[in-house]
């Protein structure tokens, strides 16, 4: 096992995040957004709208990276979850 | 066990699948048969891609039909007559698909009366389904008790099996189990194809398998000899451990799917060719 150990890299160190640029990733991303359709029957306008929503609601309180917003549905037994990850920059501050 | 069901025996019929065509369905049944059949078990394979027979050539057993799954249900010859059975592994059998029929030639529920026959017999029957999502889909899932679904890690490939796993759900089947073929580590270590992780994050369905991308599967399937009895492919070695695994082992996912310091550069390092030029690798894609 030595070998396959060493080529496949069993224990060796950490790779370094993902680059958006690179295909595997820009393939993952137009997957979600295309079974995102094909399953809530959900056009890109009316994603884009929700996004545009998630965004607006949510600045009210948080400064948001809003370039960074990823919307997700993923699939379990009870049926699709709708996941939204928006990072935040920092807490806008507690009204005075 | 109690067997409340009268109509079954213990054989599992499991079929397998994928909706988009070419992602490796038939050599998936071949070899998982084989294996199976290699670890002990009675293995039937059915064909059920009735007008495209492939499974047949597949197992290099194309001179030896004589009677079909459609015969088989028009009772034009007795199960047995059409049962083949392998030429290395006299517990493995295959029952061919018809070549001059189309897919209506059977129907579901000949299907579910032909699995429930073939369970008292035995350990496994595993059923090549079809492409589509039609007719020819719809028997091979008809009297199955679970589904593999058979991906490559492309954009088409698994937007298909979402769909089939939907479909299989719907038709009240269990969760089916996925199977990743046909993956190239150093594509994936160069973040130029999905990962393992990638995959399964959008199905969010079990994995019972990784294949790599290896051309052994070429020349056995040009000589009609299953890899999965090649000790030396790395495919069969895959195929052997879904066989494994189908039967309750526990086996490590043999294929890392995101190699950490890129699977060229080590062979050519072992292999001292080339310096850390040769192969621009960034991280793996999964996150």
């Amino acid at each position: 096992m030595g070998f396959l150990n060493s080529v496949f890299g069993r224990g060796g160190k950490k790779s370094p995040p993902p680059s958006p640029h690179q295909s595997a990733h820009v393939a993952k991303q137009r997957l979600v957004e295309v079974l995102v359709q094909d399953h809530v029957k959900l056009t890109p306008d009316a994603l884009a709208a929700i996004r545009a929503d998630i965004i607006r609601s949510l600045s009210r309180h948080l400064d948001v990276d809003a370039d960074q917003l990823q919307i997700n549905i993923t699939r379990n037994e009870r049926g699709e979850n709708l996941v939204a990850n928006v990072p935040v920059r920092r807490s806008a501050g507690r009204r005075r | 066990m109690g067997e409340t069901d009268q109509r079954r025996g213990s054989g599992r019929v499991v079929t397998i699948t994928s909706g988009k065509g070419g992602v490796g369905k038939t050599t998936t049944t071949a070899n998982v048969g084989a294996a199976l059949a290699d670890r002990g078990k009675s293995v039937v394979l059915i064909d059920a891609d009735i007008g495209l027979r492939n499974l047949d050539i597949v197992l290099g057993l194309e001179n030896r039909i004589v009677y079909d799954l459609v015969d088989v249900v028009e009772g034009t010859c007795r199960l047995r007559q059409a049962m083949i059975r392998d030429k290395r592994l006299n517990n493995l059998h295959l029952i061919p698909a018809a070549q001059t029929r189309d897919k209506e030639a059977v129907s579901p529920e000949q299907m579910r009366t032909l699995c429930n026959d073939l369970r008292q017999q035995f350990d496994f029957i595993l059923i090549d389904s079809p492409a589509g999502i039609e007719q020819g889909f719809r028997n091979a899932i008809a009297g199955a008790d679970e589904v593999l679904v058979v991906t490559n890690p492309e954009v088409s490939s698994v937007r298909d099996a979402d769909r089939i796993i939907g479909l299989v759900e719907a038709a009240e089947l269990p969760i089916p189990r996925l199977i990743i073929n046909r993956l190239n580590p150093l594509l994936v270590s160069r973040g130029d194809m999905m990962s393992m992780e990638d995959v399964t994050d959008i199905l969010s369905i079990p994995l019972v398998g990784i294949v790599p991308d290896d051309e052994s599967i070429v020349t056995s399937t040009n000589r009609g000899e299953p890899a999965a009895l090649n000790t030396q492919s790395r495919a069969g070695q895959a195929f052997r451990d879904i066989a494994a695994r189908l039967t309750g082992e526990d086996v490590p996912m043999a294929v890392q799917d995101e190699p950490k310091d890129g699977a060229l550069r080590r062979i050519l390092r072992m292999l001292k060719i080339g310096g850390n030029q040769a192969v621009p690798l960034r991280g793996g894609g999964t996150h």
